[in-house]
C-alpha cells in the first residue's frame, strides 16, 4: 500500500516471515530501524522516500505482536512528520530529513493516538496517557487503570476506567482536579 | 506463628479476570482485541472461565504480589511483575501491572510451544 504524505511516499508491505521483512529492507540505502519483538505475529515494512528521490529510501521494520490495537500511523503533513505506535513503542519520523526523530517505550501496551493541537498529542497506553510535543518531549503522564473511555473537551481530559472510576485531568498539567 | 513475614492481600477486581476471559468488555479499538487475545491464551492452556479457575488465578496472583523477586520494571509506585502459570494443556507467562497490592492489568505471553523464557518478553 502506498501512502502519500506531503512530499513523501510511504510504502507499507506485509510479509509472511522475518526473513522476508529483512530482505525487503535491504533496498533501504538511507538506513533502517527495527521495532523488534520475540512474539511477532505479523511482519510489516515501511519504506519512506521523497517523491522526487524515489531511489533514496529509509526503512522501518515492524514486528507486530497484534495484541490490542496494533500498528497506528499518525501523519502530520504540515510538520512533515509521521508518528508510529506499535506494541510498546512510539517512533517519530521526520520526513524532511528521512530520519527517525525520537523513540520511546510506553509503560504498558500502546493503545492509540489523539492529536491535541498543532504541537501536542496524547499517546494512550493501556492504563493511561502521555502528553508529548511533536519533538517527542514528554510533558506529563498519567497512569491509573485500564482505560475504558476518554474524551477531550476544552482543556480537560475525561478518563473512565474499566472499574468505572472517572478522572478529570488538566491537559496542561496532567493533574486531576 | 512466624514473625517478620508480612503477607500482602492482593486487590484483584473481578473486572481484571473478566478481561482475561473476554467477558463483559465494552467495545473499544484496543481493549476488545486485547481481551480476545487474552481469552485465546486462556483457551490454549485449557483454562475455561469457571469459578474454580477464577479462584486458581486469584491464588496465583496473590502469590505473585507476595514475591519480591519477580519485578521486571517499575514506574513510580507501579511495578510490572512476571510469573508463570500452568494450565491443563500448557503454560503461560503473565506480565502483571500492580500499584502496591492493586492489580491493574494482565498480559499473558506465550506461543503454541508454551516455552517459558525467564527475562524474555
Amino acid at each position: 500500500m502506498f501512502i502519500n504524505i506531503a512530499n513523501n511516499y510511504l510504502e507499507l508491505k506485509y510479509h509472511s516471515s522475518e526473513e522476508e521483512l529483512l530482505l525487503a529492507l535491504t533496498s533501504c540505502n538511507l538506513g533502517k530501524v527495527l521495532i523488534e519483538s520475540e512474539e511477532a505475529e505479523e511482519f510489516i515494512s515501511i519504506q519512506i522516500s521523497r517523491r522526487d528521490r524515489f531511489d533514496s529510501r529509509f526503512g522501518i521494520g515492524i514486528y507486530n505482536e497484534e495484541k490490542g490495537i496494533g500498528l497506528e500511523i499518525l501523519p502530520i503533513p504540515d510538520k512533515e512528520l509521521v508518528i508510529l505506535g506499535v506494541n510498546k513503542n512510539i517512533l517519530g519520523f521526520e520526513l524532511k530529513t528521512l530520519s527517525p526523530s525520537f523513540a520511546f517505550e510506553t509503560f504498558t501496551r500502546f493503545a492509540g493516538f489523539y492529536l491535541l493541537d498543532e504541537n501536542n498529542l496524547l499517546v494512550r497506553d493501556e492504563i493511561g496517557f502521555i502528553k508529548l510535543d511533536l519533538f517527542g518531549n514528554k510533558k506529563w503522564e498519567f497512569y491509573h487503570d485500564l482505560v475504558q473511555d476518554f474524551q477531550v473537551m476544552d482543556k480537560t481530559l475525561w478518563v473512565t476506567t474499566m472499574e468505572n472510576e472517572t478522572f478529570k485531568l488538566s491537559l496542561e498539567t496532567g493533574l486531576p482536579f | 506463628m512466624i514473625k517478620g513475614i508480612e503477607i500482602k492481600r492482593a486487590n484483584i477486581a473481578e473486572g481484571k479476570l473478566d478481561y482475561l476471559f473476554n467477558k463483559n468488555i465494552k467495545p473499544d479499538p484496543h481493549n476488545t482485541p486485547r481481551a480476545v487475545e487474552n481469552a485465546k491464551q486462556m483457551r490454549r492452556i485449557g483454562l475455561q472461565d469457571t469459578p474454580e479457575n477464577r479462584a486458581l488465578l486469584r491464588q496465583h496472583f496473590e502469590a505473585v504480589v507476595n514475591d519480591s523477586t519477580n519485578i521486571i520494571r517499575g514506574l513510580g509506585a507501579k511495578t510490572i511483575r512476571e510469573s508463570f502459570f500452568m494450565g491443563k494443556k500448557g503454560g503461560v507467562k503473565f506480565e502483571t501491572v500492580w500499584e502496591g497490592e492493586r492489580l491493574i492489568t494482565i498480559e499473558p505471553h506465550g506461543g503454541l510451544r508454551g516455552i517459558y523464557k525467564p527475562g524474555g518478553s
